[in-house]
């Protein structure tokens, strides 16, 4: 069932109804597993079971962490994440990397989900969960939580596909929090369902239908060069508008529910470095990769010059990878780790020349900051506008022709 | 600060607003209800949209109607040129003139494939026509190696589906086309908001301009610019030119048509699949007692020779592939009309028509039709 669909619209206006009519909190919690079994009942039924076999072994496996003293929960930790990454490998990737093909059912084995059927929202999930665990991990969450908790954190409907991504314990104690919806609480749910909605509609549609019509192969490579360069910055701002309008539908509803989902984006088209555009895009998956992957490993090597820069570039590999375990989406994640790497490196060795500060107070400065950031974001992006290495590849060769290259 | 009494102030005058402009939709209600019956309405331009069709089947009387219903891709629904000079509305004009008696209604959809006249089809299970008119593009029929899955039903032609009878509905289950519970809820749910808001119902031919729905609207830009000079009139790839010319007058300089514009034919081979889509339209308007004539659409292949998008290997392959198309539908005994011969003018593209094209074509398929339509006249002057 998509977000933008009559039937999201009237199972949400139905929960939204129910909810604030319901006394107490599990009741509440229970309205929300039942509309998200019924939002699923309307995809791929079995999808439910799949998110709540993988949430009550996230649950099982923080039990087992919560148990054991924090100088021995390293090993239980492991597993968890590898249980939880080979949860998501077997569905996205077993029958893809065994050679079959998905279109063709009759060539995967009876063991192989099909990867076109694989459940919505996995990698989400996976990601979240293995937060989950790193927190029992690190001491930040003391209790594993129970296994019901477990069931409504993972099936809660409107972020279930596109995110935002949450953390367990702020969102489980929100969830039949509050007892009444506030008028302040509705006008801002509502304004920000009604933003999302423009944003989608009036300007990402649009803007896709141009970029992804001309970011064919068929026609990049006999159109004019600048046409096929129009396109590709076209395919970014349509990939902010339509995500960012999809987060603000999210945020919308939620509040409407009286719940805070963490925010996605925050301007990114205002970033004057690179670090400055990944506080800024995709800011749940950025903070995640930051606390979970730069922030210890920038920890473990923080006697070391490049401790920072080689944490930087790993979590922005990990980011990439993220999106499909791909060619295209490698190459992204170590553009950006580079990036990221470098200007870290550049800021530490600058931190204490009066020059540098001078030149970076400059407007100039900024202004060309933003230029290159920019076109880092727009460039690096025709790996994911367009369907394969290869395509990018021959996109980009396509392109140069602008350059006389 | 919000309070309740504010939120409510907001909720009314925008309900107010809504029900005053759906009023004053009432007399452009009619103004569309006229030019539907004349064949110059037309779809929503954009995927699998069905909208003007849905309505205009939905206004035909339950026991019949003496209309023609067209069926097709962007061809038939005329991309680039005026809804006037468009296929449906051009053979509407000549039936008028000819005095057959015979409206034309257009549900042709750009981005059209052969599963695209199946709901229309079963929507005359309710609501019958005389006749099923359903373009045939010869290289849309050629064998590929990949199973693409078909594209998913738009809310319209699920709407369209659940208008059939009970034995073409048996029959639309029985080939796996009759569409699934969420995809039926979604189009009830629409159904709902298109029975009582007009505002929604004629959302796609209310735009001032029939192409220009929020998805179309940078190339409806584009028309603009390029029509006051500002740019070259016509563009690369599918979308063609802007000024309604002639191809060897569009395509001239460094301007080349994309690769889009060839006709990929792989084998020439009949593909199952899209042979059975033809089967099947045949036997649901059958089963609504409507026949269905298949007209061929004409190819601009000196078009694909000019700019070298097809060989000669597979121009030969698409000669055999055609032959061997007329062979089986011959052998299966379904009505069709061979494309005729037009002039090197009569194209924007690779098919698509100018206005003179479309009117040439008109002209042949009513020549053509001529004896069906008079068939129709004795059996059935009123249903």
């Amino acid at each position: 069932m998509p977000l933008l669909s009559f039937s999201f619209a009237a199972l949400f206006l139905a929960v939204f109804a129910f909810y604030w009519l319901l006394p107490g909190r599990r009741a509440r919690q229970l309205l929300l597993v039942a509309a998200t079994l019924v939002w699923y009942a309307f995809g791929v039924w079995w999808h439910a079971l799949a998110a709540v076999a993988m949430g009550s072994t996230a649950w099982l496996v923080g039990r087992w962490i919560a148990s054991r003293p924090p100088e021995s929960r390293g090993g239980p930790t492991l597993v968890g994440v590898a249980l939880l990454v080979g949860y998501f490998i077997f569905f996205r990737y077993a029958a893809l990397w065994s050679g079959a093909d998905p279109h063709q059912p009759e060539t995967l084995a009876w063991w192989m989900p099909n990867p076109l059927l694989a459940p919505v929202g996995l990698s989400f999930l996976m990601f979240e969960s293995i937060g989950y665990h790193a927190d029992l991990y690190l001491g930040r969450l003391e209790k594993s939580g129970s296994w019901w908790d477990h069931v409504v954190f993972t099936l809660y409907f409107p972020t279930r596909v596109i995110g935002p991504m949450r953390k367990f314990q702020r969102f489980v104690p929100q969830l039949g929090a509050v007892r009444r919806p506030t008028p302040d609480q509705v006008a801002r749910g509502l304004g920000r369902i009604g933003i999302g909605l423009f944003k989608k509609a009036v300007i990402a549609n649009p803007l896709g239908t141009f970029a992804l019509f001309n970011m064919q192969p068929q026609v990049f490579e006999n159109a004019p060069a600048v046409i096929s360069v129009a396109a590709l910055y076209a395919y970014w701002l349509y990939l902010y508008f339509d995500f960012a309008g999809y987060s603000d539908i999210v945020i919308g509803l939620s509040r409407l529910l009286g719940i805070d989902v963490p925010e996605n984006f925050d301007h990114p088209y205002r970033a004057t470095n690179i670090s400055d555009y990944w506080r800024r895009w995709h800011m749940s998956l950025s903070f995640w990769v930051r606390e979970y992957v730069y922030t210890p490993l920038a920890i473990r090597w923080r006697r070391s010059w490049w401790g920072g820069p080689v944490g930087a570039f790993s979590s922005m590999v990990v980011l990439g990878l993220w999106h499909g375990i791909e060619l295209r989406y490698l190459a992204f994640g170590i553009i950006h780790g580079l990036l990221l790497g470098a200007h870290m490196l550049y800021q530490e060795r600058t931190r204490k020349s009066p020059l540098a500060k001078r030149v970076r107070a400059t407007r100039a400065w900024s202004v060309l900051g933003w230029a290159f950031v920019m076109n880092v974001a727009v460039w690096s992006h025709v790996f994911y506008a367009t369907s394969s290495w290869e395509v990018a590849m021959r996109f980009l060769r396509s392109a140069a022709r602008l350059a006389g290259l | 600060m919000w309070t309740w009494a504010r939120l409510l102030r907001i909720a009314t005058f925008t309900l107010a607003l809504l029900i005053a402009f759906d009023v004053a939709l009432l007399g452009v209600e009619e103004r569309i209800a006229r030019d539907a019956q004349q064949g110059r309405l037309r779809n929503t331009e954009g995927r699998s949209s069905a909208d003007a069709c849905l309505n205009m089947l939905r206004a035909l009387p339950p026991a019949g109607a003496r209309v023609a219903v067209m069926v097709g891709a962007s061809v038939s629904f005329g991309s680039n040129i005026d809804r006037d000079e468009a296929l449906p509305a051009q053979l509407g004009a000549r039936w008028r003139e000819q005095g057959a008696g015979l409206g034309v209604v257009s549900c042709a959809q750009p981005g059209g494939n052969n599963e695209t006249p199946i709901p229309v089809a079963a929507a005359f299970g309710s609501r019958p026509a005389s006749l099923l008119l359903v373009e045939l593009m010869v290289p849309t029929f050629a064998e590929r190696g990949n199973k693409a899955a078909a594209p998913p039903r738009s809310e319209e032609e699920v709407s369209l589906l659940e208008m059939a009878n009970g034995e073409q509905r048996a029959a639309l289950e029985a080939a796996g086309q009759w569409p699934p519970l969420p995809a039926r809820v979604e189009a009830r749910l629409a159904e709902g908001l298109r029975s009582h808001w007009r505002l929604f119902r004629y959302r796609g031919p209310l735009w001032i301009d029939d192409r220009m729905v929020p998805d179309q609207l940078i190339w409806t830009v584009r028309r603009w610019v390029a029509s006051a000079g500002f740019l070259p009139k016509r563009f690369h790839g599918q979308t063609t030119n802007v000024g309604k010319l002639p191809w060897r007058e569009a395509y001239v300089g460094s301007q080349r048509p994309s690769g889009a514009q060839r006709f990929v034919v792989p084998r020439a081979r009949v593909a199952e699949r899209e042979y059975a889509a033809l089967l099947q339209v045949r036997e649901l308007a059958a089963l609504a007692g409507v026949p269905v004539v298949f007209y061929e659409l004409p190819l601009n292949l000196p078009f694909q020779r000019e700019f070298a998008l097809m060989d000669e290997a597979e121009l030969a392959r698409l000669e055999t592939l055609r032959a061997a198309l007329v062979e089986r539908m011959q052998k299966d005994g379904l009505d069709w009309i061979a494309a005729p011969e037009l002039p090197d003018d009569a194209y924007l593209d690779r098919a698509h028509l100018t206005p003179s094209g479309a009117r040439a074509l008109a002209g042949h398929l009513a020549r053509e039709l001529a004896p069906r339509v008079e068939r129709l006249a004795v059996a059935a002057p009123e249903r």
